[in-house]
């Protein structure tokens, strides 16, 4: 793990005795939004308070929040925060003090860190529905180390056109199929930025797993531009004469991965997130569990909004984008 | 683009396989004006040219005029629609094809042209357009709003950052529908269509750039305040140079006018004659404004229920 230490008194990274699974590099100030604007691996960031001004810690703990790969500890030489216990419930991972900084910001310390970061996150997924007592069971980042026949936290996604009878009614078999399997093979390549794999195909829809990590959702963010550009599609790719409508819910739950008999698959997870799809979300809506927007790139909260509860879960759903404004 | 001699056989042998004297001729025109095989070759005007030399001296007048690209594409033209009432087969074409696309360019079925191919050799001409000539575009030009503003309120180093993170998702947006980029200058940049249904491109290119501007500004931009733009989409002739600033065009003038005067931050507009060829599906997310007394102007912006 990179530990990305900001301060403009050099001398600060001799505290930081930090070897094997962490690399330290210590920057300036003035290098803060660089380095954080596109992180490419996850990263503890530690700001020192002494050689920053207190009345800019705030629009810099919004930036770092704003980004899932970042996590934040603070350096208070001076002393300067009164009230320790709410930078912890604000986000920060770490506190270090005077006392704290002769002692040394030691491996083992780290160690401590991601151990309580760990903590901190999977404190989210308890309750999951399917699980083998809603055990949090990540499944990784992309598929590289999800293994057929066994047991994982995935973040699902049901997907379904709307207005089925009738299309089946207006088009024909044929002209059916083909704008069918184009819309399946949008899906595909629109889920895939964020490693989602279709896996049950419905002819109609179906749902789409997507590997998670316990630590963020970068499928929230995919899903969000299925909707936004949901329009782009029907004008430049779609096969189907009318502009489309299509229902989505996504959960995080649990279910045993398997490659073949995907319809045998019994699941109460599965079975969540028909019942969300089908019964909950409305023609064209986007529904999720309060889990998945929690986990999902913070700024997309406020596109969201409160829809009820069902099946015992909070539920919300993404407010729709007007493309034309009379 | 340089050819091969082998490349000149392949071309001959199909013709000389494939089309009669008279087709070879016909379609050797349409590349080459006024083209008269027997003044050409020097066969008087009462012998007829056996086939065999009739395809071998257009294959070398084709290629030393630089015209095999557009007279390749003719000859794919003939075998999907037939000449003159008849169907033709033309030996070789797939073979003739793969040969031009060896040398660097496609060949685009929904156009019937070629173009340049490859990630690294985008021109502003796609590789086939003749410097100075006109030719009828569809143009999108985007400029970043409050552009002094931003750069008082922010360091210079981000605030260029950023304008560099837009100019790359505007290249990618224009390039993947086959446009061009052929101006930027700081904060804001045009960009050229051709081919195809080049206002309709245009036109989509303008939404998604909205569309992905929205998305950056919410989780990528480092700036502590959103970026905006004005786009506009216009169409009409206009000279081709490489050189952007050498070129005097009123249609250029015209989509300037229309960005800097009538588009509002965050919103794209389109003149007339763009909105007309968008079709019914596109239209629908267009309303009108009225722009002067006698001009109405077609407006795109997003909102949120």
């Amino acid at each position: 793990m990179e530990v990305l230490l900001f301060s403009d008194n050099p001398k600060l990274r001799l505290a930081f005795k930090v070897r094997g699974a962490f690399r330290l590099r210590s920057l300036g100030w003035k290098d803060f939004q660089r380095e954080i604007a596109v992180p490419s691996v996850p990263a503890l960031c530690y700001l020192d308070l002494a050689t920053h001004p207190p009345w800019r810690l705030a629009s810099v703990l919004r930036l770092i929040r704003a980004r899932p790969q970042l996590s934040y500890g603070l350096v208070d030489r001076r002393g300067q925060q009164r009230d320790v216990a709410r930078l912890f419930q604000e986000g920060a991972a770490d506190y270090v003090d005077r006392e704290a900084l002769l002692a040394g910001v030691t491996a083992k310390r780290l160690l401590r860190v991601v151990s309580f970061l760990r903590t901190r996150r999977s404190e989210v997924p308890v309750g999951l529905p399917g699980g083998v007592g809603g055990r949090l069971l990540p499944s990784g980042t992309d598929w590289s180390e999800v293994t057929p026949e066994r047991e994982y936290t995935f973040c699902l996604l049901f997907i379904e056109l709307d207005g089925r009878e009738e299309m089946e009614k207006k088009y024909g078999v044929k002209n059916l199929g083909i704008a069918l399997a184009s819309f399946r093979a949008f899906l595909e390549s629109a889920v895939k930025p964020a490693h989602g794999r279709l896996w049950i195909w419905t002819g109609f829809g179906g749902i789409v797993l997507f590997p998670f990590s316990g630590a963020d959702c970068p499928a929230l963010g995919c899903l969000f531009r299925l909707v936004l550009f949901r329009h782009l599609y029907d004008v430049e790719e779609s096969q189907f004469p009318n502009f489309l409508s299509y229902r989505l819910a996504m959960m995080i739950g649990n279910l045993t991965y398997t490659q073949a008999n995907v319809g045998s698959v019994v699941s109460d997870s599965l079975n969540s997130v028909f019942h969300l799809g089908q019964e909950f979300a409305k023609p064209g809506q986007f529904c999720l569990t309060d889990e998945v927007l929690r986990f999902g790139h913070p700024a997309l909260k406020e596109y969201f909004l409160e829809a009820g509860h069902f099946e015992g879960r909070r539920i919300l759903r993404m407010r729709m984008p007007r493309h034309r404004r009379d | 683009m340089k050819v091969s001699g082998r490349l000149q056989n392949f071309l001959a042998q199909s013709m000389a396989q494939s089309l009669t004297v008279e087709l070879m001729e016909k379609l050797a025109g349409r590349v080459i004006p006024d083209y008269d095989l027997h003044r050409q070759s020097g066969f008087p005007p009462q012998i007829p040219i056996p086939q065999r030399d009739a395809a071998q001296l257009i294959a070398r007048d084709v290629v030393r005029l630089g015209q095999l690209r557009r007279f390749t594409e003719a000859l794919i033209e003939v075998e999907r629609d037939g000449l003159m009432g008849r169907s033709v087969t033309m030996r070789f074409l797939p073979r003739l094809i793969d040969e031009i696309e060896s040398l660097g360019f496609v060949f685009k079925q929904e156009y019937g042209q070629f173009v340049e191919g490859g990630e690294g050799a985008r021109t502003k001409g796609w590789g086939v357009l003749q410097e100075g000539s006109t030719y009828e575009f569809s143009f999108l030009r985007m400029d970043i709003a409050g552009n002094s503003k931003l750069v008082r309120k922010y360091p210079k180093a981000e605030v260029l950052r950023a304008f560099a993170d837009l100019r790359r998702l505007l290249s990618a947006i224009v390039e993947r529908r086959d446009g061009r980029i052929w101006h930027w200058e700081g904060d804001g940049g045009i960009g050229a269509f051709l081919f195809g249904a080049k206002n309709v491109q245009a036109a989509l290119a303008g939404m998604e750039m909205l569309l992905e501007l929205f998305m950056y500004n919410l989780t990528q931009c480092s700036l502590a305040g959103d970026l905006h733009v004005r786009l506009a989409v216009h169409t009409g002739p206009c000279q081709f140079l490489t050189n952007y600033k050498d070129i005097r065009s009123d249609t250029l003038r015209r989509l300037e006018t229309l960005e800097g005067q009538y588009a509002a931050p965050d919103s794209l507009i389109l003149s007339p004659g763009v909105y007309s060829d968008l079709g019914t599906k596109l239209e629908w997310f267009f309303r009108p404004v009225a722009a002067t007394d006698r001009h109405t102007l077609y407006q795109y912006s997003l909102g949120w229920e």
